[in-house]
């Protein structure tokens, strides 16, 4: 008797073990809200951009960028890209500086985006893979072929802030996009001052959108 | 054996291998005091690398670029496609020393496979039926062997004609040109019109990286940080450790900001680095 609930225990705890972070990996239904893991996040996200891209052409830059808006602000945290982007200076800046900086830079990330996800070539994402990181990161793998075999490898770094997991960082083939953009801000900050970055931005997001309306014109 | 005559090409062969093992000993050297994290000692040549980015930036406007659109506009899709995997494959020979030399000998003999392969059933190497075989392209070349051997990266360099580069990576210079096939063709009618398309056909294949390296707010940054990350993503073979932006403290190549003379400098956060 003892025996068989010894055995039975050790057939159960393992599954009580295991059933929280299952829940936290799976996509898990709290009230009317669905909470993605990591994993269905990145699909979310990977899904939209192929969409996009598939209708790239009908779309239009302003089409790609209002299909791309929502997805991208509520899979990547923005305000904390734009706050390590800026390393040392953020703490420096004033809150109306960093709200002005966070607006500037969520439109710039949405519209670099809808700027290079212009055409579709037969790309497809290969189904990610997760894997957990120091400090409660976790990190997701995916590849994205395309027809002619070549690849690219996709990390994206997601971490859990109120309860939700968003990208921080994406890592194509090893360049992280993060360090990519701290080197550069912060290198302007140096040089240039912060308006200056501020002002840089501004006249990247005016770019996009006149290059995205003369090739919706030029079609 | 022949007495070496100073002008023979086996004297230039001879010549730029023993350049090659005078260097690695200075690089060993240079290894011992230099850091692996270059962050630790930023950019210390700056100044001379953005001369040589911006020259070579208006060489490429005015004479790469625009033969390699032509290049493009003037060649089929599937032509280029050949002309990237046979340049691929005569380079190939310096992967297959470097995965040996990195002690990755399963990797070493695959590679072997592979070039191989594509020059029997891929005609020369014009096509790479190898990867639908399973035998995918690897990158492999001395500055990642020399940093898998613990020699340290060295300062980050821009070299005219060259472009981004580290004092580690110099002596592959050497070892690209020693395992390329055609450097043991002595006739300038076959390797200068090659070498020509070579370079067009890298510099076609290049376009959309170096478009965005033109539109970064700071395209020498921009590239610098690229290049020595997917340096790194190479030496680590495609799995390099994640940097994991855990602290908000000072970070990228930013120096410390000089103290402001009303301003008590905060107390750094915990956990630093």
């Amino acid at each position: 008797m003892l025996q068989r609930t010894l055995l039975i225990l050790i057939l159960i705890a393992p599954g009580f073990l295991a059933t929280p972070v299952l829940a936290a990996d799976a996509v898990t239904a709290t009230g009317n809200h669905v909470v993605a893991g990591p994993v269905g996040v990145i699909t979310r996200f990977q899904d939209t951009l192929i969409a996009v891209m598939k209708k790239a052409k009908t779309l239009g830059y302003r089409g790609r960028y209002a299909q791309l808006a929502p997805v991208v602000t509520a899979t990547h945290d923005l305000p904390i890209i734009a706050q390590i982007a800026l390393g040392q200076y953020w703490g420096r800046l004033t809150a109306t500086q960093r709200s002005e900086f966070v607006k500037t830079f969520t439109r710039l990330s949405i519209a670099t985006y809808a700027a290079r996800f212009d055409a579709y070539g037969g790309e497809t994402f290969t189904k990610p893979t997760e894997r957990k990181l120091g400090g409660g990161d976790v990190l997701v793998e995916s590849q994205l072929r395309s027809p002619d075999g070549s690849k690219v490898q996709f990390d994206y770094q997601l971490r859990r802030i109120d309860g939700h997991w968003r990208i921080i960082n994406i890592i194509a083939n090893g360049v992280s996009d993060l360090a990519l953009k701290r080197a550069e801000y912060t290198s302007v900050i140096r040089s240039h001052g912060f308006k200056a970055l501020v002002a840089k931005l501004k006249d990247k997001i005016a770019e996009y959108s006149r290059k995205g309306a003369n090739a919706a014109a030029a079609s | 054996m022949r007495p070496l005559r100073p002008e023979s090409p086996r004297y230039r062969r001879v010549r730029a291998l023993s350049a090659l093992l005078l260097l690695l000993p200075l690089l060993a050297l240079v290894g011992g005091c230099a850091s692996t994290a270059y962050h630790d000692r930023g950019d210390p040549l700056e100044p001379f690398n953005r001369k040589m980015f911006v020259f070579n930036d208006h060489l490429d406007r005015w004479i790469l670029q625009p033969v390699a659109r032509t290049y493009v506009r003037f060649t089929p899709k599937l032509v280029r496609a050949s002309v990237t995997n046979f340049f691929d494959n005569v380079e190939y020979p310096n992967t297959i020393l470097n995965q040996f030399l990195e002690g990755r000998f399963r990797e070493g003999f695959q590679d072997t496979g592979r070039f191989v392969v594509n020059i029997v059933v891929g005609v020369g190497g014009l096509f790479d039926p190898a990867t639908r075989f399973g035998l995918p392209r690897h990158d492999k070349d001395l500055g990642q062997t020399l940093a898998v051997w613990g020699v340290g990266q060295g300062p980050y360099l821009v070299l005219p004609f060259i472009g981004p580069d580290t004092l580690r990576n110099l002596p592959n210079l050497v070892a690209s040109a020693l395992t390329n096939p055609f450097f043991y063709v002595n006739t300038a009618k076959i390797t200068m019109p090659l070498g020509a398309v070579a370079l067009i056909n890298k510099r076609a294949n290049a376009a959309a990286q170096i478009e965005m390296v033109r539109q970064a707010l700071d395209p020498y940054v921009f590239m610098r940080e690229a290049y020595l990350q997917h340096r790194r993503f190479l030496i680590y073979n495609g799995h390099p450790p994640v940097q994991l932006f855990n602290d908000f403290g000072p970070g990228g190549l930013a120096p410390a900001p000089a103290p402001a003379k009303r301003a008590k400098p905060k107390p750094a956060g915990s956990g630093a680095h």
